[in-house]
């Protein structure tokens, strides 16, 4: 595999100008830059497949109609999950209101009031869950902004697949196998860089 | 076989792993999310200027505006709310109508004679519908709600930005 230099992403603000300025292919790239993000927020949050599909097609849809007056462009992300997180609680809400979870009364009979309560979760989406999903987006596009072989090589270490022998690396990437540790230390370094140059 | 990292770049590698499980929405589902840039673009293009959006108004006079809907449209669907949306470029007359629990939504376009396909928003998914022969249109097995309609006609849409379904007479 021959390197390729590192090429840090296009920002957040540039992608919806670009959007705004019906540059082909723009919004494609802007959803897919935050697919996993979005798609994930109602996933965490315990809605299925499905519904999780919903709330993702709600929020670009919303997204594409107010594109044009973003008051902060650089701040769509904050706005996607938001949206997300806001259209995730209703239907949990929705659900709530139709679909009571039967569980056993407080002596053990299913008509003793209260045999009935509703699996509510106080908290679907904390601050918290909401801050480590955006730092994992943020992995994600630092990742796409490394040059080969780093993308390749963290691709292969820490994908979502179980990382394959030092051996077959090698194989795969062209690179001797004593190189593969302090070529990973130096892509970790380049990866922290763009994580911390990115807006 | 691989050595230990750095405590620094253990982290990073962590959060690299919990990035790559990260679920990717439905290919079905994000080609429509995709393509609604796509088609509203496309016909923008082909009108050579930015999608202008209008907003219709429901009017006060009801279906009562002296238009003749298509034969059968209006006799299929059991009593229900009904009105007349009216903006520069069409007229919409919509109707809800209760089934069980659920309800639906049908209507009918005059006017806007590039429009094919109507959006109906605010349930728990968006949907689409194309305009019948006789340009109506019908949305089933909605939950009561605020809806938003919009149909697409060559560089204009129109829009019905708030109606309400199985409660109250629209904003």
């Amino acid at each position: 595999m021959s390197p390729t230099p590192a090429q840090p992403p296009a920002t957040d603000a540039e992608l919806v100008e670009a959007c705004r300025a019906r540059r082909p292919a723009a919004w494609e790239q802007l959803v897919l830059r935050f697919e996993r993000l979005i798609f994930t927020v109602p996933r965490r949050a315990g809605l299925g497949p499905d519904e999780a599909a919903d709330v993702f097609q709600t929020v670009f849809m919303r997204l594409h109609e107010h594109l044009d007056s973003l008051t902060q462009p650089e701040r769509v992300q904050a706005w996607l999950v938001t949206t997300a997180r806001r259209e995730t609680l209703r239907l949990l809400q929705e659900r709530r209101r139709t679909v009571p979870l039967a569980l056993p009364g407080p002596r053990g009979g299913d008509d003793e009031p209260g045999a009935e309560i509703e699996a509510v979760d106080p908290e679907p989406l904390p601050e918290q869950l909401l801050d480590d999903l955006q730092q994992r987006h943020r992995a994600r596009l630092a990742l796409s902004g490394l040059g080969e072989p780093c993308r390749g090589l963290l691709g292969l270490l820490y994908g979502p697949a179980e990382a394959p022998p030092y051996a077959t690396i090698a194989a795969e990437l062209g690179m001797p196998i004593g190189s593969i540790g302090p070529t990973r230390a130096r892509c970790l370094a380049k990866l922290r860089e763009l994580m911390e140059t990115m807006p | 076989m691989n050595e230990p990292l750095p405590p620094d770049d253990q982290r990073l590698a962590e959060l690299l792993r919990r990035a790559g499980q990260d679920e990717a929405a439905p290919a079905e589902v994000l080609a429509r999310v995709v393509a609604l840039r796509g088609s509203a673009q496309r016909l923008a293009g082909r009108a050579s200027t930015l999608l202008r959006r209008v907003i219709a108004v429901a009017m006060p006079d009801g279906g009562a505006s002296g238009f003749t809907p298509a034969f059968g449209v209006r006799g299929g669907v059991p009593a229900g709310q009904q009105w007349l949306f009216k903006s520069d470029e069409c007229e919409i007359d919509l109707r809800t109508a209760r089934q069980g629990e659920r309800w639906a939504v049908a209507g009918q376009l005059f006017g806007a004679l590039g429009a094919q396909r109507v959006l109906l928003e605010g349930g728990s998914r968006p949907l689409s519908a194309e305009l019948g022969s006789t340009r109506e249109f019908n949305f089933a097995d909605l939950a009561p709600g605020r809806y938003r309609l919009t149909v697409q006609a060559g560089d204009c849409e129109v829009v019905i930005p708030r109606f309400d379904v199985g409660s109250v007479d629209p904003a």
